[in-house]
């Protein structure tokens, strides 16, 4: 598979970098309705990206790292709200399997968090910074060359 | 790509082992109970009191009863290392096979559980049944979480009766019911009596559970998945070469008594 060239951080514009920053520091400004309502989060990062995809594509490289890692962050957090609501309405007990998930459930929201400082730090320099799997997944969709890419857009009349 | 479903795979699997080993390890404290062994135990007096003075729970006036019972519980007691508390059982008359823990060491049972219990380890069994959850605090906890410790500890008699009226009608979650079964085994163990009687008496009760008779028996009523109750009473584990001996209860006796009192 072919890759289109990264840009170097002198090539960006200042607006790149702040776009591609504000993919991950718009989670943050979510936070608050996130916490009780996972989902919210979720939907901003999606709203985001596809508001920002046609920015350049460090912006929409960024936009979709995002994206992509706020998904299982999310479901995960969900899940536990659901859960909880679930026991406290039917007075089912928490048991250690509900505190696991919940417990792994804070760990991986815990790593998003750091994991997105750096990535907003590093957009707002103009670098890249690759996620565990989602990273090199948002690389190969959007550096990744098609085979449309390239190919001038030829008017067709409707077929009479 | 091949590295990216690779990491995607360890991403899952570090998450699932996490998961499971938190699970399995970590053990939470249940929620202490911030009230007194002394206030818990003068609560359960005035429940206890409450319930016998209703009509479904006449309470049986037998010395021989209230002997054997009484030593019944002190045996119990003395085969643990530190019960939180002194046990009193109290039988009260009723057609319904019922027995359920109050709080602070009070327990109630009904003549009928009694006539229900084919042998004297069926009958500990239920007891010790019963003092599992007295132990684990769970008929208290519950009572706070749903009450308020303000209600609970209330002198008004008006309070103490709708309370004790909740009391008979709500029953312990799965969690609760595991660890008093738990709890029975171990302690049955402990007094050298067969720790699967438990199993026997549910079996019996699942073949038998026919109409209302048993509807209340806060043993059952809540969680009507006894199979697997039974099963993990059956897989209790026991020490090599287990021989289990005669209950100290005289059986007869007390199911002598039982049988001639004027209800019966």
């Amino acid at each position: 598979m072919e890759f289109h060239p990264l840009p170097q951080p002198h090539e960006l514009s200042d607006r790149e970098k702040e776009d591609a920053s504000g993919a991950y520091l718009m989670m943050f400004a979510t936070t608050a309705i996130g916490l009780p309502l996972p989902v919210v989060n979720m939907i901003a990062s999606i709203v985001y990206y596809f508001v920002n995809r046609s920015k350049g594509l460090f912006v929409r490289f960024h936009a979709l790292q995002s994206m992509y890692s706020q998904f299982p962050v999310s479901i995960l957090n969900s899940v536990v709200v659901i859960w909880a609501i679930v026991n406290l309405v039917k007075d089912r007990p928490f048991t250690n399997t509900f505190w696991g998930f919940l417990i792994t459930a804070g760990v991986f929201s815990l790593l998003y968090f750091v994991f997105s400082i750096i990535g907003a730090v590093r957009a707002h320099r103009g670098r890249f910074y690759y996620f565990v799997f989602f990273g090199r997944l948002a690389y190969v969709q959007v550096y990744g060359k098609r085979e449309e890419d390239g190919q001038s857009q030829v008017n067709h009349p409707p077929s009479l | 790509m091949r590295r990216i479903f690779v990491e995607l795979i360890v991403l899952i699997g570090i998450g699932g082992l996490l998961w499971a080993a938190i699970a399995f390890f970590i053990r939470l404290p249940e929620r202490p109970v911030l009230l007194s062994v002394e206030k818990e135990e003068s609560i359960g007096k005035a429940y206890k009191d409450m319930i016998l003075t209703m009509m479904t729970f006449k309470e049986v006036e037998d010395e021989r009863v209230d002997s054997l019972l009484a030593a019944t519980a002190d045996s119990l007691a003395s085969f643990q290392e530190n019960p939180r508390f002194r046990y009193s059982i109290s039988l009260a008359e009723s057609e319904l096979v019922n027995a359920f823990a109050l709080p602070g060491g009070y327990m109630i049972v009904t003549t009928a559980l009694v006539e229900f219990c084919e042998t004297p380890e069926e009958f500990i069994a239920v007891l010790s049944h019963e003092i599992g959850h007295i132990e684990k605090r769970h008929v208290i906890s519950r009572l706070i979480r749903e009450m308020g410790l303000n209600l609970i500890t209330s002198n008004d008699p008006y309070v103490t009766g709708e309370i004790a009226r909740i009391l008979l009608s709500s029953g312990s979650n799965r969690k609760q019911e595991d660890e008093a079964d738990r709890f029975a085994g171990e302690l049955l163990l402990r007094a050298g009596l067969e720790p699967r009687s438990l199993a026997t008496l549910f079996r019996r009760l699942k073949e038998e559970n026919k109409g209302e008779m048993y509807e209340h028996f806060e043993i059952v009523s809540s969680h009507p998945n006894l199979e697997k109750r039974i099963r993990t009473v059956l897989s209790f584990p026991l020490p090599e070469g287990f021989q289990s001996r005669e209950s100290w209860l005289d059986w007869e006796e007390f199911t002598g008594i039982v049988k001639i009192t004027p209800e019966n």
